[in-house]
């Protein structure tokens, strides 16, 4: 009887129930939208942020000494390892070119690296498997705002920054030679650098030559690393003095920290910095732009609440005389409640289930738009988006039946 | 005539005021949404970029001609910040430093990330980066000679950055070291269109690097967030658009029996159409302008919130979101009114 009553009354009023939906659907599809952006918008704005550069710097541990250059695959084998963006070395020297003295870098362009396969149990038997993969690393990755007037240098080419190639007249093309002590190499200018920072006054070779050139193969004198992290304590953690479940959490949160920390486990004799220009400020843009979506989701979402609750309390305050029937023929109140809220929550849930799938769909076009990248689903805005359409649609029920249950027969059915 | 319409739009609006409140609360709704996306969507690329200055300085401006910048004055409204540099090599322990002057206090004002170990130096003292500290075996507190003088480290700055190699000294300290007056660059924060500042101080005879590290990437990254807030402001003004579309459609539907009254009174199609517009139009507009008020303070607390700051007021906002609320209220009762007007009176005044 009941559910001849709830399909009659939804069947009987389809353009009306078809109208509760479709506010339900507006709110669920703007509520999963707006909330899948803003639980991936630190990982989205993260990755942009990255065009800043790196934000972890190695060095070695002591004064004068130098890192193993083929140590540091192993920067991509720490727990949080896919959050390596990239990295690059540099190992860098006064130089004299033309009896100038001039500062050579030497640096990853865009170098291939080979990780071998990891098969590692990290804290809390967290078990860790992977196949042995090449990357790309270098600084086409990690410090994408440098230009360069020509071609980025094969072996024995040089790319000269812009007021360095002024002030000792050189051009693209060009060959010149660096002296070191007591030995020398020519380079060809393959391009004109121009960063707007110190570059511009240097002169970049790959990383095997100034080795070479200085005599120190298979050493750097630091490392730049872009991680993707987390806001979060920047200093002032000493892992030793943390409790062990606050040092599990520590560790397994990507915090600038955290990764640092993990780093300098895998590459014993460097220390890590936070590079503080991008680090810092970082943590803060992300924080800002978080809570920027957040409030933003917050208000629509209360706006589509409002909306939907407006949408049921208007189907119901329409049928006040179908109550009154039924009133009068021996309803009680409860199973007039009944049937509207059963009502309410075909509609929640009907409308609910569209417009999550039309707001996830919306996410990913706003991912590709704006990002680039595709903007995945979490159970959790789906979960969220999906109670509040059924819970709103209830909700927004409540009142109207209240005064529903309250109607009066002879009243209503005298007519208006 | 025109009095019996007028009298006839605000009778059946204040009959029925209970549920006209609702239509009402739906359009102002819709439209206090529309009016702070809007306003903060205009107004974001302003308030990041001022977020995105922390960065620090995008320009470094050289001397022209010569080697130093004596006196640098720019009065380009777009110029926030600028802050003066000497740059100069001296011996210490017979090491070839190279020493940065400056204004300190402002200097670490425009690069908000600079952390200093200590006290920036006052008079007789200097403020070594971490490297170079280092490489000299320096601490805070500890006296270097430079020349035949004496200075105190008043602390160590940590930077990550090449800064770091450098030793920062007040400006007159600097300028007495070396025995140049001046300035071998000046580090310049341009909040809004590089370009043209750039334009500026080159018609000014200086020259000008832009700072790609951060110049590139904040312009990369306003630009993806504007176009992100944009696309926010769109789906929420649909959305809006669409749930006062429902409410005025079920607010047509249900008096149905009122106009097959009117009609069998001898009511003109017309008419009756100008009557539920009229009605439509005082609701849009008298929505539009209470969600005007209610968007424009949720925009403020946003600012507030997020950016300690108001957010600018826009008058092209107001006249949109009254544009939007009246229109969307307007159209969206034309589809039942035309369905209500082809209605025949005696089937709907029969009863159900």
């Amino acid at each position: 009887m009941f559910y001849r009553l709830l399909s009659k009354a939804i069947a009987r009023r389809k353009l009306r129930i078809a109208l509760a939906v479709l506010a339900v659907v507006m709110g669920a599809s703007i509520a999963s939208t707006l909330l899948t952006v803003s639980f991936d918008i630190n990982d989205k704005m993260g990755r942009e942020l990255k065009s800043y550069g790196a934000n972890i710097l190695l060095q070695p541990s002591s004064e004068g000494a130098f890192i193993n250059e083929s140590e540091l695959y192993n920067i991509k084998t720490i727990f949080w390892r896919h959050n390596i963006i990239g990295y690059s070395p540099y190992l860098s020297d006064t130089v004299k070119i033309k009896d100038t003295e001039i500062v050579l870098n030497g640096a990853y362009f865009d170098e291939e690296i080979r990780i071998p396969g990891l098969n590692k149990t990290f804290i809390g038997n967290r078990k860790a498997q992977e196949k042995e993969e090449t990357i790309r690393t270098g600084i086409k990755t990690i410090a994408p705002w440098w230009k360069v007037d020509g071609e980025w240098p094969s072996p024995k080419e040089a790319l000269v920054g812009i007021i360095a190639a002024e002030n000792l007249g050189l051009k693209q093309g060009d060959l010149f030679r660096a002296e070191f002590g007591n030995s020398n190499e020519t380079f060809k200018i393959s391009g004109i650098l121009s960063t707007g920072g110190d570059e511009d006054e240097q002169v970049t070779v790959s990383l095997k030559d100034a080795q070479i050139l200085f005599g120190k193969q298979g050493m750097v004198d630091r490392v730049v690393v872009s991680a993707l992290t987390k806001p979060g304590p920047v200093e002032g953690i000493d892992p030793s003095r943390l409790p062990p479940e606050k040092y599990e959490i520590w560790y397994c949160t990507p915090y600038i920290s955290s990764i640092m920390f993990q780093i300098e486990e895998v590459i014993p004799d460097a220390s890590a910095r936070p590079i503080r220009q991008v680090a810092d400020n970082e943590g803060k843009l992300l924080k800002k732009f978080e809570w920027l979506m957040f409030l933003i989701t917050g208000i629509a979402m209360t706006t589509a609440s409002l909306g939907v609750a407006a949408a049921m309390n208007t189907s119901i305050f329409e049928r006040k005389k179908e109550i009154g029937l039924m009133k009068a023929i021996g309803a009680n109140g409860n199973q007039i409640a009944g049937l509207f809220f059963a009502e309410a929550a075909v509609t929640g849930i009907i409308g609910g289930a569209i417009g999550i799938l039309i707001g996830v769909a919306l996410a990913r076009m706003v991912g590709l738009w704006v990002f680039g990248a595709i903007i995945n689903p979490s159970l959790f805005s789906v979960l969220i988006s999906g109670i509040l359409s059924v819970g709103i649609a209830l909700l927004g029920s409540m009142l109207p039946v209240k005064k529903a249950i309250e109607i009066e027969p002879s009243v209503i059915l005298r007519g208006d | 005539m025109i009095k019996l319409f007028t009298r006839l739009v605000t009778k059946s609006l204040w009959v029925r005021r209970e549920r006209l409140l609702i239509s009402v609360i739906a359009v102002m709704l819709g439209a206090a949404m529309v009016t702070s996306l809007l306003t903060i969507s205009l107004d974001i690329r302003d308030k990041m970029g001022n977020e995105l200055r922390s960065y620090g300085a995008n320009l470094v401006v050289l001397p022209g001609e010569g080697e130093y910048i004596e006196q640098f004055n720019s009065t380009h409204g777009s110029i926030i910040g600028s802050v003066p540099f000497l740059y100069f090599k001296a011996e210490v322990n017979s090491k070839k430093i190279e020493f940065a002057g400056a204004d300190l206090e402002e200097a670490r004002k425009m690069n908000p990330w600079w952390h200093v170990e200590g006290l920036l130096p006052n008079g007789e003292e200097v403020l070594p980066g971490i490297n170079a500290a280092n490489k000299l075996g320096l601490k805070a507190g500890d006296t270097l000679s430079i020349g035949e003088k004496f200075f105190k480290i008043s602390g160590i700055l940590d930077t990550g950055t090449s800064d770091d190699n450098r030793i920062f000294v007040p400006m007159k300290t600097a300028q007495q070291i070396s025995g140049k007056s001046g300035a071998t660059l000046v580090q310049v924060s341009v909040l809004g269109d590089i370009d043209d500042v750039i334009k500026y101080l080159e018609n000014k005879n200086y020259k000008v690097k832009k700072i790609r590290q951060v110049a590139d990437s904040e312009k990369a990254l306003l630009d993806k967030t504007q176009l992100l807030m944009a696309l926010v402001a769109f789906f929420v003004l649909s959305a809006a658009s669409l749930s006062l579309f429902c409410t005025m459609i079920t607010s047509v539907l249900e008096r149905s029996r009122e106009i097959g009254l009117m009609k069998a009174l001898g009511c003109g199609n017309g008419r009756l159409a100008a009557i539920f517009l009229a009605e439509a139009g005082v609701m849009g507009i008298a929505g539009g302008i209470l969600g005007y008020f209610v968007g424009l303070s949720l925009a403020q607390f946003i600012g507030m919130e997020i950016f300690d700051m108001n957010v600018s007021i826009k008058p092209e906002v107001f006249v949109l979101t009254l544009l939007i609320s009246t229109m969307v209220a307007a159209i969206s009762s034309l589809i039942p009114i035309r369905r209500a007007i082809s209605i025949d009176p005696v089937v709907i005044l029969r009863g159900e």
